[in-house]
């Protein structure tokens, strides 16, 4: 799952989709909290599945390209370098109409296709936008344009939904400036977060957050330990700790209620068996 | 030289066993089926479009 996250932090934002299936008998809240704890940041699903699946065992997984084509089926381990490639590809796709691309662009367009990291062909390819040569400053264009798709449209989701869910808009905006540094997506981006800082309610999660980054810490220490021992005795031994937990939970209750933050560290305490309303 | 053959056999075997079967479906983007969400965006087949897709099959346990 670390390697999921990973990607998903890096490539989601240039048009990656990761999506998880859990393909076991557990309840929904059992495999939210195990997901939550594992950081998982990306769409999860139970019982999900493709036609043509050839069964076997898990972990499994699937990668499509852009075109809807299964281009890997196997272990998950082996699956890296073809969809970086694969990512790279649909990026460097820029134009339906043309073949071939300037002088300049097209060692781009060939990283891209390498599947190296797009971040840095988007840092390279903006300066060229204003090259003297035109063809370069079109092509250039072109690329920063497709590089940028996928943060265009978390912009226009996050004005969607900023009236509605101002936390869900500004955890949507949130690494676009960083990501897309120097284009009008970023600097679109860094405007609505100005203006969603000086919300209530994101505040409010922004002020719970390294409360829940101190619950992640103390899962992260029972969590090799949790289902190994009886839960008496798994008690006896983390006692200090579980008291801890909540204790702590107990204050992100009290200080910051209805935040996903604090629904986030309530869930990460039911797996410990603690409960605090 | 039986080991050899026997390893051959076993290994046509084994790639057999994991080849699809004729007439089969390959695996594609609209053949995915989304099941019961539990967290994280929301997904309509529609947002799986032209996007490069890793659908990880796994499990708690």
């Amino acid at each position: 799952m670390p390697h999921l996250v990973r990607w998903n932090y890096e490539l989601s934002d240039f048009g990656l989709l990761i999506i998880g299936s859990h393909r076991q008998q557990a309840s929904a809240d059992t495999v939210k909290a195990k997901a939550q704890s594992l950081g998982v940041n990306f769409p999860m699903v139970q019982s999900g599945s493709v036609k043509g699946e050839k069964g076997g065992g898990i972990p499994h997984c699937y990668l499509f390209d852009h075109t809807g084509k299964c281009i890997f089926d196997g272990h998950p381990s082996d699956v890296e370098s073809k969809l970086r490639v694969a990512v790279g590809k649909a990026l460097a796709d820029i134009s339906s109409e043309k073949t071939s691309f300037s002088k300049s662009i097209t060692p781009l367009l060939d990283s891209l296709k390498k599947g190296q990291s797009p971040m840095p062909i988007l840092q390279k390819a903006i300066p060229m936008q204003k090259s003297t040569d035109t063809a370069t400053a079109e092509d250039a264009k072109l690329l920063v344009a497709r590089l940028t798709d996928a943060g265009q449209k978390a912009v226009e989701a996050a004005e969607a939904s900023i009236m509605d869910d101002p936390v869900a808009a500004y955890n949507k905006l949130q690494k676009v400036p960083t990501t897309f540094k120097g284009t009008p997506v970023a600097a679109k981006a860094t405007e609505l977060l100005t203006g969603l800082r000086k919300d209530k309610a994101v505040q409010t999660e922004l002020k719970a957050r390294p409360t829940l980054d101190a619950v992640k810490k103390i899962d992260a220490q029972l969590s090799p330990y949790s289902g190994k021992l009886d839960p008496a005795a798994f008690k006896k031994i983390h006692g200090a700790t579980l008291k801890k937990l909540t204790s702590t939970l107990q204050t992100m209750v009290k200080s910051y209620p209805d935040t996903p933050a604090t629904q986030e560290a309530l869930n990460i305490g039911e797996k410990y068996g603690v409960t605090v309303r | 030289m039986t080991r050899a053959l026997r390893g051959v056999g076993l290994g046509m075997l084994l790639s057999l066993a994991l080849v699809r079967p004729a007439g089969a479906q390959e695996p594609r983007t609209e053949g995915i089926s989304l099941g019961t969400h539990i967290m994280g965006p929301k997904l309509t087949t529609n947002d799986l479009k032209g996007r490069v897709i890793l659908l990880e099959l796994w499990g708690i346990n």
